[in-house]
């Protein structure tokens, strides 16, 4: 345990910068925000009176809440996919590129354990940056939802927490294919490693077609993996119980379905070939 | 009792023969040079002895079948490659905290000595170090490991004439002793020579020599006369003939003996010309 904290303390100083990103880029957006209101508000153009507005045809509060947890977390998902996808698609090549592979290769810890602190800190390192901006996110909309007298805090953080995992689910899967396109490529894994799926798909299609098989695509298999359902035909769940229901629902198919069990597997699995990958090549 | 063994060590990169049939004894308690031309197989041989690349033939290091890279010999074995591969992104603190959690043969009292007494900034990034100081770096982090065997690759590379000396004359002498054993790949011969017991001359992945230092300096001689007695020279069958100012000295068989020549004893790089030819040593 002790060396495995030594590494992923290594790998986190070496990553902060690229972690640290996304926390930098949403603080600049709100800081944007707030010099462009401000403007607005000492020219005089902006007149907004929250107590004016009218909610008697807005949807309930707990539908607004739940969707408010759900959207607040929509725009940093891509930048959580994005970093993810930064930080694993250089995760085993790195040290090469850097010329220090020699010299991590020469202490007495297992390629495994080097591999897997790798392996965390780009994709648990970009929950927690994910985590501290659903944070800020979240104090914001609640304070904002507060103005407007339509908060329902555990409908709001329903929604975030779900949105919060549905991140990960998806931000593990995007990162276990980059740290396996990293194992294999040591210069724009990602792009190369896209390149070869796409290759793939479409060898497979056109073998489906003359040959009338019906083999599985390989692009659609990865996108159904990275689906999630936790946006369902609200229109449908208008009560407070039926919102209930519908938080259910989507905790099931977030925890608890055979798709995030073979989301995990297949995360699992690309770790342990993207690993062995790396532990068999040759330093030169 | 022997802590590396190589047999019939051979490696290809592609098509090219990087190592031919290798074969090798080194024993525990000796300070070794290896010594070969550039692209002459010092680097892949070291390579091979740790697992890092794939080859065919058999290595032992300290009683261990090597196939592929173990990390567990790591705990007896330090090396240091030639070429620059320190963790750049990191300062020079935190590659010492890093080094020290993962080995636990970490020596601190021996850092700190060998710390104070270099110049090392320590809250800089190692990519901002001089090539000197990044390999000072390299061997302070080696020397604080206590471990059997020591493979250095060249590991003065970019160091000034002063610490060089240093190293080999002192920092080295305190790490070795009757248990430890040093291999050595290096150009500049003439500052290891007198540390050296044993020497090991590689040519185009062969080993054309190895053998103890004193033992083959005693099996040769160097002849001095002047260039006008260079055919009197040559009759005996010289393994290296060079002209100096107004003579010409050859080494050969220490059992020579020519009238009103000067005799003195053969350096290594002398030898290894002399075995191995060319000017790239």
């Amino acid at each position: 345990m002790r060396k495995f904290k030594a590494l992923l303390k290594k790998d986190l100083q070496i990553g902060k910068k690229t972690l640290l990103m996304p926390i930098w880029i949403i603080l600049g957006y709100y800081i944007l925000i707030a010099i462009a209101l401000l403007i607005a508000f000492l020219g005089s153009d902006l007149q907004i009176n929250l107590a004016d507005i009218d909610f008697s045809d807005a949807p309930s509060v707990h539908i607004i809440s739940y969707v408010a947890g759900l959207g607040i977390m929509s725009f940093p998902v891509i930048l959580a996919a994005i970093f993810t996808l930064i930080m694993t698609q250089s995760g085993l090549n790195e040290d090469i590129r850097w010329n220090s592979e020699l010299f991590h290769r020469s202490q007495p810890v297992s390629v495994w354990l080097r591999s897997l602190s790798k392996y965390v800190s780009g994709i648990a390192g970009n929950w927690l940056t994910y985590l501290a901006i659903g944070l800020l996110n979240l104090i914001i909309v609640v304070v904002i939802l507060l103005s407007l007298n339509q908060l329902r805090l555990d409908f709001l953080l329903a929604g975030w927490l779900q949105a919060l995992v549905g991140m990960m689910k998806i931000t593990l899967i995007i990162g276990s294919f980059c740290f396996l396109f990293s194992a294999l490529f040591k210069d724009k894994a990602f792009l190369q490693g896209l390149a070869i799926i796409v290759g793939i798909h479409f060898l497979v299609l056109i073998l489906n077609f003359l040959l009338g098989w019906n083999l599985p695509l390989p692009l659609n298999n990865i996108i159904h993996l990275l689906k999630t359902n936790t946006i369902r035909g609200l229109d449908s769940f208008v009560t407070e119980k039926e919102i209930r229901h519908l938080i259910y629902l989507n905790w099931q198919d977030l925890v608890l379905s055979w798709r995030s069990l073979i989301q995990i597997l297949v995360s699992g699995l690309l770790f342990i070939i993207s690993t062995f990958i790396y532990k068999s090549k040759e330093i030169k | 009792m022997n802590v590396i063994e190589i047999n019939h060590l051979t490696k290809y990169y592609g098509k090219f023969k990087a190592l031919d049939d290798v074969s090798l004894q080194l024993p525990a308690g000796r300070i070794i040079g290896l010594l070969g031309k550039n692209g002459a197989g010092k680097s892949t041989l070291m390579r091979s002895i740790l697992g890092y690349l794939k080859f065919k033939g058999q290595i032992s290091l300290l009683g261990e079948e090597i196939h592929s890279h173990r990390e567990s010999i790591h705990k007896h074995v330090a090396f240091i490659p030639d070429v620059n591969s320190l963790e750049d992104r990191l300062t020079v603190k935190q590659t010492l905290e890093y080094v020290k959690s993962l080995n636990d043969s970490w020596k601190e009292d021996k850092a700190r000595q060998l710390l104070a007494g270099s110049d090392l900034p320590l809250n800089q990034k190692v990519k901002n170090l001089s090539k000197g100081m990044k390999t000072k770096l390299y061997l302070l982090i080696t020397l604080s490991l206590d471990v059997k065997i020591l493979l250095l690759d060249e590991p003065t590379l970019g160091l000034d004439i002063i610490f060089r000396k240093e190293f080999f004359n002192t920092i080295l002498g305190e790490f070795f002793d009757e248990t430890k054993t040093i291999v050595i790949s290096t150009h500049q011969v003439e500052e290891v020579e007198h540390i050296l017991q044993d020497i090991i001359f590689i040519d185009k992945g062969k080993v054309v020599l190895h053998e103890d230092i004193a033992e083959l300096k005693d099996r040769y001689k160097v002849l001095t006369v002047p260039t006008s007695r260079k055919e009197e020279l040559i009759a005996y069958d010289p393994i290296l003939i060079s002209p100096t100012l107004g003579n010409v000295s050859a080494i050969v068989s220490k059992d020579v003996s020519l009238e009103g020549a000067i005799e003195s004893r053969p350096t290594l790089s002398d030898l290894f010309l002399g075995m191995v030819g060319g000017s790239n040593a």
